[in-house]
């Protein structure tokens, strides 16, 4: 199948799930935790691709580079805009340094986990640049899908500020992902056609971009006059902005981070932005999902070993976390580690990231590591939330 | 401020460009990093010249001209290239804007006028440009070593591409200045027809005078472009029925599901080698006559084209050769000059034939002054069938075409500005 009808056709599955399949199969109780983690698109994804019916070459796949950058570069914006000093001052003390410290903990046992593991058997990660996949799956680790627990969560959590606080650990936890990656993506800059320069510039570079892009979009923001001027503008803003962090090899979902959270905190209008943009959000995450799907690859046996590490030390790394940012917490007000756990569109759109990235074995294990946990963890979640028995 | 940000973003491109932090060309990045420069700086200068009263357009070009080869070097060959899709799927929009655009009252109403306008514009246009290059082409020293036979023909063909023009401009301006009136209709409405017709001229004419060309090139078949246009109006009608029933089925996301169906048309042209302008405006003249969802459908298809309009004209602008233009300037001003008084001349012609409103006597014939895609498409023809003297002429065609992409817009804005129609569509 040729790229355009493939896009076409996904693009038709995302709509029509993020619009009234979505909507309809989310009220079935029995199933909608499944739906809600996205699984059954990424499940689609696969089947479409060049291990399910083969609509679609994995050569072809990889040519949709600059459509997935374009969709993180959607994420990033719409994600940034929601991040208003005048909501951020709102939140508590302890639940932000709560979030925190989850964030950090989960982070440092699964990269001390793996380097721990590695230590004693180096011959586990041999075809791999082991530091950067461990690096990687502990900061692609760390997000966690909100939308979980903002469906499940008035039904199981009876108390209210115990659904507060697990909303704000997994949407502060998956921004600081973000930031995480960026870093990362400094520290270990691809091996070729970049200036070698030192990670701080880099991340300098980044900071700088992402505030100057931030002032332009505002500046679209405040003198765009009609529906369809605003829309546009602010379309070449993304594009502009993903297409900038392809050619520098950044974070496109960092670079347009930034620019949102400028433009949020700098024009009232941004509201107005947020609502334009974030109407198409869901259709966005949903084909990130089914092209992480397709791009799916049969994991080669040594990769199984590190997937079902990889399950545990997250699994122990969210629980450690939780539990201790829980200290800092009064009894009514702490989160339950079993709705930390899904993960979502975001963390795939990491993954992919990370994988267009680096274009290396390293980056394609980290995918199909994350990917093949993504689906583990849901099914998870269908367990530990009880999603099967109602 | 507009100023300012302007000159801010081409100083942040020219700084990112060349204080290589990337040492390997990527084109793929830097094409859609450019695209979306593109209709950024394309949305700053269309409010620049806006202020001037210039149309949009106008600024569009503009900016593609400051980023192109021969000044800033932004957009180079290989990102033109690579972003050829847009201008494929921005003429798509544009054609089915256009079909949208066509209603059977107002054709019902104009079809005399409009007939008699491309009559006199087809055929007494066409010999007035010949009959005045044909004693010009004799005696130029580039084109010795034809016959009079053979640069009649040249001379033929030079008035058929010079009475070409420009739907993409028409339409983007229309949309632009919100025009609606007699003198947009009768625009419309010929430069719609007058494209299919110059194309069968120019297409009738080669496989005519093949036996005198004897440059070995395979003439084009008639049979076969009239068997591509009709299929290309069937798969028009067929699209048309998906585009009723997706407006139909789906309510919300319009504007996606929209650029899904630009797509598939480009796509599905592509595949069958039919023409996705006849698909296009087929398709849109279906929904817009046959369906309730006409208004719908033109108002997400102007929401998602914009951009994609942006993108179009300033790489239009970007392609631009000034330096073809420096070198035959003087033979160029001369087909410009001509080509304006033909088109005057013919129009009013037309006009009075066809019995439209005073306006659309005194100012419908602005609004075909704008050239650009099929006529650059007859000059690469035209090259093919005269090798030798092809290049001369081509040089000569393209600088005029320069010429005249800048000054269509402009005189089509003035003429909705001065007739009235400017903003009327959208009160």
């Amino acid at each position: 199948m040729k790229l355009t009808y493939f896009l076409i056709l996904i693009g038709l599955i995302s709509l029509a799930g993020s619009t009234r399949l979505f909507l309809r199969l989310r009220s079935l109780p029995s199933w909608r935790l499944f739906f809600t983690t996205s699984t059954l698109f990424l499940l689609s994804g696969i089947l479409l691709g060049p291990h399910g019916i083969n609509l679609i070459s994995r050569t072809m796949l990889l040519e949709l580079k600059p459509v997935t950058v374009l969709l993180m570069g959607w994420v990033g914006i719409v994600l940034g805009l929601q991040l208003r000093w005048h909501h951020l001052r709102r939140i508590p003390l302890r639940i932000a340094a709560g979030s925190q410290i989850q964030a950090v903990v989960s982070l440092l046992i699964i990269l001390g986990g793996f380097l721990l593991l590695w230590r004693m058997w180096p011959v586990l990660t041999v075809p791999f640049d082991s530091p950067r996949l461990f690096a990687m799956l502990a900061v692609i680790g760390l997000s966690t899908a909100p939308e979980v627990i903002q469906i499940s969560g008035l039904a199981l959590i009876r108390n209210q500020h115990s659904f507060r606080t697990a909303l704000f650990f997994a949407n502060l936890g998956r921004i600081t992902a973000i930031f995480a990656i960026g870093i990362l993506y400094a520290l270990y800059r691809p091996s070729t056609g970049l200036l070698p320069l030192p990670a701080v510039h880099w991340i300098m570079l980044t900071l700088v971009l992402g505030a100057a892009l931030g002032l332009v979009a505002t500046f679209f923001c405040q003198h765009s006059k009609d529906e369809a001027g605003f829309l546009s503008s602010m379309t070449g803003m993304i594009i502009f902005a993903a297409g900038l962090a392809y050619y520098l090899h950044l974070s496109p979902l960092l670079l347009t981070l930034l620019m949102g959270i400028v433009t949020a905190n700098s024009t009232p209008r941004a509201i107005r932005l947020f609502e334009v943009l974030s109407r198409y959000d869901q259709a966005v995450f949903l084909l990130l999902l089914i092209l992480a799907g397709a791009l799916l690859d049969i994991p080669v046996p040594g990769l199984v070993p590190l997937l079902l590490i990889y399950l545990v030390l997250r699994l122990l790394g969210k629980y450690a976390g939780n539990r201790l940012a829980n200290v800092l917490l009064p009894q009514h007000h702490r989160s339950s580690t079993r709705f930390l756990l899904p993960q979502g569109a975001l963390t795939l759109a990491l993954a992919i990231n990370q994988l267009q990235i680096y274009a290396d074995t390293t980056a394609a294990a980290v995918f199909q590591i994350l990917l093949l946990g993504s689906l583990c963890f849901s099914f998870l979640s269908l367990l530990l939330l009880g999603g099967w028995r109602r | 401020m507009r100023i300012l940000l302007l000159f801010g973003l081409f100083a942040m491109m020219i700084l990112l460009q060349n204080l290589g932090f990337v040492t390997v060309n990527n084109v793929t990045a830097r094409s859609l990093m450019i695209f979306g420069f593109l209709i950024l700086t394309g949305t700053v200068a269309g409010a620049l010249v806006l202020r001037l009263r210039l149309p949009g357009i106008t600024g569009y070009l503009l900016a593609g001209v400051i980023c192109g080869p021969d000044l800033l070097h932004l957009v180079q060959g290989d990102v033109l290239a690579n972003l050829s899709f847009i201008n494929e799927t921005a003429l798509t929009f544009i054609a089915l804007l256009a079909g949208a655009e066509l209603r059977l009252l107002m054709l019902r109403q104009r079809l005399r006028g409009i007939s008699w306008i491309v009559l006199m514009q087809s055929i007494p246009g066409i010999l007035l440009v010949s009959a005045l290059f044909l004693p010009l082409f004799l005696y130029l020293p580039a084109l010795q070593g034809y016959t009079t036979a053979q640069l009649a023909v040249m001379a033929l063909l030079l008035g058929i591409i010079a009475v070409a023009v420009s739907p993409s401009t028409t339409v983007a301006v229309m949309v632009e200045a919100r025009a609606q009136g007699p003198v947009k209709d009768t625009v419309l409405g010929v430069t719609m027809v007058l494209d299919v017709v110059v194309i069968l001229l120019f297409t009738l004419t080669v496989a005519l005078v093949a036996p005198l060309l004897a440059s070995g090139a395979e003439s084009p078949h008639l049979t076969g472009l009239l068997l591509e246009m009709g299929f290309s109006m069937l798969g028009g009608l067929l699209t048309g029925v998906i585009g009723i029933l997706i407006l139909h089925f789906i309510t919300t996301h319009r504007n996606l599901v929209m650029l899904g169906l630009g797509l598939l048309i480009v796509e599905l042209a592509r595949d069958f080698h039919l023409d996705p302008l006849l698909i296009a405006i087929s398709c849109g003249f279906l929904i817009a006559n046959f369906s309730r969802y006409g208004s719908v459908f033109q108002e997400t298809i102007e929401k998602v084209s914009l951009p994609l309009f942006l993108v179009f004209f300033a790489l239009a602008g970007a392609g631009l050769d000034f330096t073809r233009l420096a070198a035959t300037w003087p033979l160029a001003l001369l087909l410009v000059v001509s080509r304006l008084a033909v088109k005057f001349i013919t129009s009013r012609w037309g006009v009075r034939a066809g019995g439209l409103e005073p306006q659309v006597l005194q100012y419908a014939w602005m609004g075909f002054i704008g050239q650009a895609g099929v006529s650059l498409g007859f000059v690469l023809l035209l090259e093919e069938q005269f090798p030798a003297a092809g290049g001369f002429l081509k040089q000569i065609i393209i600088a005029a075409i320069v010429i005249n992409q800048i000054i269509g817009p402009i005189m089509l804005q003035y003429a909705f500005d001065r007739s009235g129609e400017t903003g009327v569509a959208m009160k």
